[in-house]
């Protein structure tokens, strides 16, 4: 094995998340019972690229399905973002920060682009958020329903590991 | 964060996966042998992106399976050193506290890593911090949190057997709690916007 290149390209998560459902779809995997079955009835399972792409590939989905870049449902709307991010001067790690966590708050917002009150006017403050609110909409149950969904997923899982 | 990382290999494909069109198949021994694993100095891998190139197929002689060189890009999850992440609180003691994210379990805040005026509780088995004199804030099991990336350790572990080398050891609970982990991170709670998810809302 050797390392050419540690470092490639950034991928985001949105991206990570595309990927992992093709694995899936690819191989007929489901881990829920209550997920689409629509494709993986007829087919049976394929198993020959190994356990442990199964474990990270179900480990990895249920994380990002229940973290906040999930609203995220076409490219169009994730390009539009960061088209929109490109006007203004941020760093590429940054707006991959915000593409991933989509902030909804000004704290927020604050934590993942460094010195944000010195370099950016609270206006662009307003109109980044503004823009993610519109692009993105969510409701209020949201999140909740995120996080019980993932404590159930844990739940479920230690029976199956054992 | 995710990166794309390029890496060279010679992947052994066995005989009877001759059948199978040579990219399907070298993925898959690439996943079987990548997948959910730790490389050093890297990051934890997660799949594989795309098969860049592949070179002719080798052969040893007493083996009949062929050697192939490939050339390929896979998804490797290593946050940079400030980056902010979401997970839950699986493990709270005195020195501090542990945060499981699913899929990767080994990140810890150590005590000296938060907040002013963060104190550990023993009778609740929590962190408490208190931004004034009024407010306790709790940090409790299985909340989510927000924190920093301050440090990433990656340890070189080496098989103890050559039993184990090959994936015959005994694994059981005892040994898997020993083990010292190939990548571990250290996070922080110190400045707005860290800590439970809840509070900045």
């Amino acid at each position: 094995m050797k390392i050419l290149n540690p470092r490639d390209k950034f991928l985001s998560n949105y991206e990570v998340s595309v990927h992992l459902n093709e694995i899936k779809k690819k191989n007929n995997w489901t881990f829920k019972p209550d997920e689409d079955t629509s494709f993986s009835k007829k087919k049976k399972r394929f198993t020959a690229c190994g356990l442990d792409l199964e474990v990270i590939t179900r480990d990895l989905s249920s994380y990002l399905n229940s973290s906040p870049c999930s609203v995220i449902k076409d490219p169009d709307s994730f390009t539009e973002l960061l088209k929109f991010l490109n006007e203004f001067d941020l760093m590429k790690i940054e707006k991959l920060q915000i593409v991933n966590s989509l902030p909804r708050t000004m704290v927020c917002l604050y934590a993942v682009v460094e010195e944000f009150d010195s370099r950016f006017d609270e206006d662009t403050c307003d109109k980044i958020i503004g823009k993610i609110n519109e692009l993105f909409p969510v409701e209020g149950a949201n999140e909740e329903e995120g996080e019980e969904e993932g404590k159930f997923e844990d739940a479920e899982d230690t029976p199956m590991e054992g | 964060m995710f990166i794309l990382s390029e890496i060279s290999d010679l992947v052994r494909i066995p005989p009877h996966t001759f059948n199978i069109p040579i990219k399907e198949c070298i993925t898959n021994e690439l996943s079987k042998k990548y997948a959910n694993k730790v490389v050093s100095n890297l990051g934890l891998v997660v799949a594989v992106w795309d098969i860049l190139d592949i070179k002719d197929g080798l052969l040893k002689p007493g083996d009949g399976a062929a050697f192939v060189e490939t050339k390929f890009r896979c998804v490797v999850w290593k946050p940079f050193i400030g980056e902010i992440l979401t997970g839950w609180v699986s493990e709270c003691t005195s020195d501090g506290v542990k945060v499981k994210m699913e899929f990767f379990d080994e990140i810890f805040i150590p005590k000296n890593y938060f907040f002013e005026n963060c104190s550990f509780r023993p009778e609740d088995k929590a962190w408490v911090w208190a931004p004034d004199d009024e407010t306790e804030l709790f940090i409790d099991l299985n909340e989510k949190i927000r924190f920093r990336i301050e440090e990433e350790i990656f340890v070189n572990i080496k098989p103890k057997s050559s039993a184990e080398a090959v994936g015959l050891g005994q694994e059981d609970e005892e040994n898997k709690k020993d083990k010292i982990p190939p990548y571990a991170l250290l996070a922080s709670c110190q400045t707005d916007g860290m800590g439970c998810v809840s509070w900045w809302d």
